[in-house]
């Protein structure tokens, strides 16, 4: 089944440059529904408040990381199956063992390319 | 302490006793020679002893080591007041740090126009492509002209992905902050305790937490040849998942 491109899609990253950069890389592969957060507590009271079908989250952040967040994620009953994608210059392998232990769906490290994004996107919420 | 050793500050110490117990105001000479002779012997370890003689020789060397000690700390006090350290601490260090910051902060204010740009670019694009729907220009040119706008897409992703350095030259040159600054309380603890200034300056605690929880937050990015390439993460993501 296709990838429904109007789908909402979460990024969390406390560097607003990066933010920007990963929505533009998001507009241009089509998806245009995206909103932001600063860090993993803001956005965690956005998936509180509102239904996101993707997340894509930075690792070390301020107040929440994104380890953190993702714990909190899936533990929510309502939010446990919304897939979530790290995204992390943390390329240590006990951080992606700690991240796959805490059920994330995919690990990208920085600097990466829209390439890298969309495969990534594709395995996680199929093709697009 | 050896027995020994005990015995003779005993026998010391009782001749002192005795003398001031007799009340006497004379003391015969032989006795204080006596006494002379009993305190020469003890500080000298010519007791009959020897291991009396030993301690005694052993507390030489461990005076003359310490001696050695002091002259050494005194030398390096005076050669670590000659590199001024508090400039150091104080000024060059803090100048560098902020150089750094400022680098920052300016390759952060030049990504930021380059993506407003880019952003503008990609509007305009966007309302092109809509004109040429509606527009009566024949299906080859308008074939042409969509796949021109395709590849200035592409380009505009290629800019998306090179503002990537911004993130991570940032948090490199943030990383490197995060060194000075540790290096800048280290020489300030050196400062403090040298006492190489006048006054003793301590970091706001406030300041401190500012730079610990920085610090907190600058764990990456990894260095190349360093940390995991994106494949060797697929590897363990294809193991795990």
């Amino acid at each position: 089944m296709a990838v429904d491109k109007n789908m909402r899609v979460l990024v969390v990253d406390d560097f607003q440059t990066m933010r920007r950069i990963i929505t533009n890389l998001l507009r241009q592969l089509g998806f245009n529904n995206v909103a932001e957060a600063q860090d993993g507590k803001a956005a965690l009271d956005k998936v509180r408040s509102e239904k996101f079908d993707l997340i894509i989250s930075d690792w070390n952040m301020p107040n929440m990381t994104g380890i953190e967040f993702l714990k909190e994620v899936r533990q929510d009953a309502t939010l446990k199956d919304t897939p979530f994608i790290m995204v992390t210059a943390e390329g240590k392998k006990e951080n992606v063992i700690a991240a796959v232990q805490a059920s994330v769906n995919n690990y990208i490290v920085k600097p990466f390319n829209a390439a890298t994004l969309k495969e990534k996107m594709t395995k996680v919420i199929g093709d697009f | 302490m050896t027995e020994q050793t005990t015995l003779t500050r005993s026998a010391v110490l009782e001749q002192l006793e005795k003398l001031e117990q007799s009340g006497v105001e004379q003391v015969p000479v032989e006795h204080v020679r006596a006494l002379i002779s009993l305190i020469r012997d003890f500080f000298e370890g010519s007791d009959e002893s020897g291991s009396e003689q030993k301690g005694a020789a052993f507390d030489a060397e461990l005076y003359g080591d310490l001696g050695h000690l002091a002259r050494f700390i005194s030398g390096a006090h005076k050669e670590l007041s000659d590199l001024k350290p508090g400039d150091l601490q104080e000024e060059k260090l803090p100048e560098a740090s902020d150089q750094l910051d400022a680098i920052v902060k300016m390759t952060e204010q030049a990504t930021g126009r380059i993506m407003d740009s880019t952003e503008q670019v990609e509007a305009l694009l966007g309302g092109l492509r809509e004109r040429l729907k509606t527009s009566d220009i024949d299906a080859d040119t308008l074939v042409g002209l969509e796949s021109t706008l395709d590849d200035i897409s592409a380009y505009m992703t290629n800019i998306y992905e090179a503002c990537n350095f911004q993130d991570v030259t940032g948090q490199r040159i943030m990383k490197v902050v995060e060194v000075m600054r540790e290096i800048e309380r280290q020489v300030l603890r050196m400062v403090v305790v040298f006492g190489l200034r006048k006054t003793d300056k301590k970091l706001d605690d406030k300041k401190r937490k500012e730079i610990e929880d920085d610090a907190a937050l600058l764990n990456g990015p990894q260095l190349e040849g360093k940390g995991m390439a994106q494949d060797d993460i697929d590897d363990i993501l294809d193991a795990l998942l």
